[in-house]
């Protein structure tokens, strides 16, 4: 799977994750910041992100610190997704 | 010592949201259930935190909030709930992804969101209120529990005023599973059925029901709560039990002016109506499940019938079995019953002098 259709994919499994009823998938800016500022997420959010990372794409994060960076962007979590998967060829 | 009930606020299948009375136009069950009316949650609720809330978690809010919107001056002591089933929906997406998953990774939303006190937890994040926070789950005596937990704080002084509440939803999944144990009415349930029809299944319904208590009477008093019974057994028939529970306040059947029977339309109910064959010659009596819809918590929807109806001095028509609809309410008594046999007494009264 190339960068960008991982980068789609991703926008629509985040939508159904958290449930984000009021965002389209076009409105998700990839390089916008996921938590604080961008899509505002929270603590909780983040933890659905873990989970979906683990059942999805069969990678564990373990260390917040590696969470952090991450989850900092869209883009972020495909890029490590790329290099990470064993899901994602 | 009795305490006084000064605002409520139901959601139901009928049009009782930020309403004192029923609405004139009523709605049937339709699909064998009688469903919340649905409302717009953004006027009570930040947009932002809906998106975490099932349905059950979201109108209770709005039932909770509007009660304590009606009040400037209300700061409850304590948050008590109840409800029998809790938020299925939300249990049931938890159970099926730790089926599915085979125990592992779970969603933490569904989770926190299936928990019986969800609801009243979310009502004190929300009104980031740091109080004793309570839910009650005693399937057709939650509610119950919950208004008795509330009188024994207020008369023991540990609170002045407190928010109480009951709520329960039904899923397709639960409407299924009744339907194939058989428990679903498959006839109309209306005010003529109720009383004669040979059901042998009830209309399922849900809701939320919310009633700020004090132990203060003011000029926000709007109904007297003098007392509640929960009976496991009795001996001499339902209507000793009642004519006791009365004699606690100096009270007998014959002083009632309205009692509120929980009537479903199946002959499991029907001992209640055998009340009215030799007591209570002076009292209109109503029903309400036809309209609301039968579940764990639905005495909240004939509490807060009870207070429209002492503060209104009338009833809507469809509720009236028996009597005038429209005449002064002092003394009001509800009845209502459980499948596992057990009955619940709650007395009523307009004194505020």
């Amino acid at each position: 799977m190339n960068m960008d259709a991982l980068v789609e994919e991703l926008k629509v499994k985040l939508i159904e994750q958290l449930n984000l009823e009021d965002i389209k998938p076009e409105e998700i800016n990839p390089s916008e910041p996921l938590f604080g500022d961008g899509l505002g997420l929270d603590s909780i959010d983040a933890l659905e992100l873990i989970v979906l990372l683990e059942r999805d794409y069969g990678i564990k994060i373990s260390d917040p610190k590696e969470g952090r960076k991450v989850f900092a962007t869209l883009l972020t979590m495909a890029e490590y997704i790329r290099a990470n998967s064993p899901a994602i060829s | 010592m009795a305490v006084y009930l000064k605002a409520s606020s139901m959601v139901s299948a009928q049009d009782t949201l930020n309403r004192s009375d029923m609405p004139e136009n009523l709605v049937n069950a339709e699909n064998s259930a009688l469903k919340t009316r649905p409302c717009n949650y953004k006027d009570y609720l930040p947009a932002a935190s809906l998106r975490r809330m099932s349905r059950i978690v979201k109108f209770s809010l709005v039932s909770a909030f509007d009660c304590l919107n009606q009040l400037e001056d209300f700061t409850p002591d304590a948050i008590i709930t109840s409800t029998g089933l809790g938020c299925l929906e939300d249990t049931i997406t938890f159970l099926t992804q730790m089926h599915q998953n085979e125990e592992k990774l779970m969603n933490p939303s569904s989770f926190i969101g299936s928990t019986h006190n969800s609801i009243g937890g979310q009502i004190a994040l929300l009104k980031k209120l740091r109080i004793p926070n309570l839910t009650h789950t005693q399937m057709e005596g939650s509610f119950e529990s919950a208004l008795i937990d509330a009188m024994m704080m207020l008369e023991d002084g540990e609170a002045n005023n407190i928010l109480v509440g009951g709520f329960d939803e039904i899923t397709p999944e639960t409407i299924l599973l009744w339907k194939n144990m058989g428990c679903l009415s498959e006839n109309e349930v209306n005010r003529e059925t109720l009383v004669n029809s040979t059901n042998k299944g009830i209309i399922p319904g849900e809701g939320a029901g919310f009633f700020a208590l004090s132990k203060n009477k003011d000029q926000s008093s709007k109904v007297k709560l003098c007392g509640i019974r929960i009976r496991h057994s009795y001996n001499g028939g339902l209507n000793v039990a009642v004519s006791e529970f009365l004699s606690e306040y100096d009270m007998k059947p014959g002083d009632i002016d309205l009692l509120i029977l929980g009537v479903d339309g199946t002959p499991d109910t029907h001992t209640l109506l055998n009340l009215t064959n030799n007591d209570f010659e002076n009292a209109t009596v109503a029903a309400f499940k036809h309209l609301s819809g039968s579940f764990n918590t639905d005495t909240t929807f004939a509490f807060w019938l009870a207070g429209c109806a002492i503060v209104n001095g009338k009833i809507h028509p469809e509720c009236c079995l028996k009597g005038a609809n429209i005449r002064k309410f002092k003394h009001v008594l509800l009845v209502n019953s459980s499948k596992a046999g057990n009955f619940t007494f709650i007395y009523l009264n307009d004194d505020l002098e």
